[in-house]
């Protein structure tokens, strides 16, 4: 056992056994599990619902043998958080599918972005837990918020500069205004301009019928995937789930992803270390077979897994409570914030903000088709 | 009447359990546990409307056991499921 394992406490352990397990269909490391009490187990449950993968870590509990699985009241309890789990991505799919049929009839393309598209990648597709439907209208963002209105779209939760929220039948409907957040931070307006240009050189998109859910080709993925998690480990959290996005999606797509393209994409943003850690990391702990990561250099994988897999206290209460938790958040991310952000943070700011000064409309331009 | 769509037999802990989720905040989830004869009729009879005779039939046919025994179980099923809300009549 390396050094990084025994750094691990037993639940994270148990957890990511259990992950490989569902996302590999792999037996789990029995060792591991020997002698864990109902704690234990509601410790792991209870981590695995955190980081996304609870339904995944239950298809990988249902491996072990019958001795040493979790007391029955637990499994019936995990079971039912599966069960909701598959739910909610029924839910999610008809949404989809019915906001593909509608904005075809008016000619336009919805393209989906992680949610479902990642979810064929996976054993039990209902298994990866989505937040939201992501969706992407080539340009159509207005007229988009338009039909949905016409739909009957309830509690617009807001708009920002890349997406607009709504809920659609009970389901959170993000519609992109950008692919990426080109407002805020300037790395992404060379990313979001690359994946535009990866969206305009795809045949296959472009002879596709409007009334059909469209999914992004690997090379746009590679780098959205990517994008995408390390935005989450610098603003919000990083989860487990993204990693087994990740390995999942680099597996699938052995051979046919450029990576060549990824990495100039990574480098030009100077993302490339963060990058390979996130690489490196699910080799190491998600058993990616490394034939089917891009290059990457090792890397402090076990600083990115404590990042990932640290427990975080909502931040809620008084404001008072919530002016201290967030002065914590930001003080603990000391290893985050240098990874992807390796100019200093404070220079992305000073450098978006002077962009922006010298060109408003780049903070609010939607992406033109 | 007819067994409610969407409503899946799963293996949890060794049993066959359907779960029934109630309405968030106002009501309790109800786990089924089926037994052999009960997942039986379950699978027999999902996806179309039935009347409490095609439950019986069903068992006569299938467990050669006599016409009351056979009435007298079905009723019990088919209460028990209408009582979780599995069943629509």
């Amino acid at each position: 056992m390396s050094k990084t394992r025994r750094a691990m406490t037993r639940p994270q352990q148990m957890l990511l056994s259990l992950v490989r397990s569902g996302i590999w269909r792999s037996a789990p490391e029995k060792a591991l599990f020997e002698g864990a009490g109902e704690e234990l187990w509601r410790s792991t449950a209870s981590l695995a619902a955190a980081q996304g993968v609870g339904a995944i870590a239950f298809d990988g509990m249902a491996m072990l043998p019958p001795d040493i699985q979790p007391p029955r009241m637990v499994q019936l309890e995990w079971g039912v958080r599966t069960d909701t789990a598959e739910r909610i991505y029924a839910r999610q799919t008809a949404v989809a599918e019915e906001l593909a049929s509608v904005f075809g009839q008016e000619g336009i393309k919805m393209l989906l972005l992680k949610g479902m598209g990642l979810a064929r990648l996976y054993p039990v597709p209902a298994h990866r837990e989505s937040g939201d439907v992501d969706i992407y209208l080539f340009g159509r963002h207005g007229r988009g918020e338009e039909i949905l209105a016409e739909m009957g779209k309830a509690n617009a939760h807001g708009v920002n500069l890349k997406h607009s929220e709504s809920t659609y039948k009970g389901i959170l409907v993000e519609n992109h205004r950008t692919l990426l957040d080109v407002a805020t931070l300037s790395p992404d307006a060379y990313l979001n301009a690359t994946l535009l240009e990866i969206l305009d050189s795809d045949a296959e998109l472009s002879s596709a019928p409007a009334d059909k859910i469209l999914f992004p080709c690997p090379d746009f993925d590679m780098i959205f995937l990517m994008r995408h998690a390390l935005m989450h480990l610098g603003t919000q959290e990083m989860v487990l789930r993204q990693l087994c996005d990740i390995a999942l999606f680099l597996q699938a797509n052995r051979g046919a992803i450029d990576f060549d393209g990824y990495r100039r994409a990574m480098a030009r943003t100077r993302l490339t270390r963060a990058a390979d850690t996130v690489v490196a990391a699910a080799v190491e702990y998600l058993g990616l077979d490394p034939r089917d990561a891009p290059p990457y250099a090792g890397q402090d994988t076990a600083r990115l897994m404590r990042e990932i897999l640290s427990v975080r206290p909502k931040i809620t209460g008084s404001p008072a409570r919530v002016a201290w938790l967030r002065t914590k958040k930001f003080f603990s991310k000391h290893y985050v914030y240098p990874l992807v952000y390796p100019g200093g943070y404070a220079g992305i700011v000073w450098r978006t903000v002077k962009e922006k000064l010298a060109d408003p409309r780049k903070a609010c331009t939607p992406d033109k088709r | 009447m007819r067994i409610k769509d969407g409503l899946k037999i799963r293996d949890i802990v060794g049993e066959r359990v359907v779960i029934m989720q109630g309405k968030a905040g106002a009501d309790m989830t109800r786990l089924i546990s089926l037994n052999a004869s009960a997942e039986w009729l379950w699978n027999d009879l999902q996806g179309r409307e039935f009347s409490a005779d095609d439950v019986a039939g069903a068992l006569v046919a299938r467990y050669g056991i006599d016409a009351e025994r056979a009435a007298a179980d079905a009723g019990a099923w088919i209460d028990k499921l209408v009582n979780c809300g599995a069943i629509e009549l």
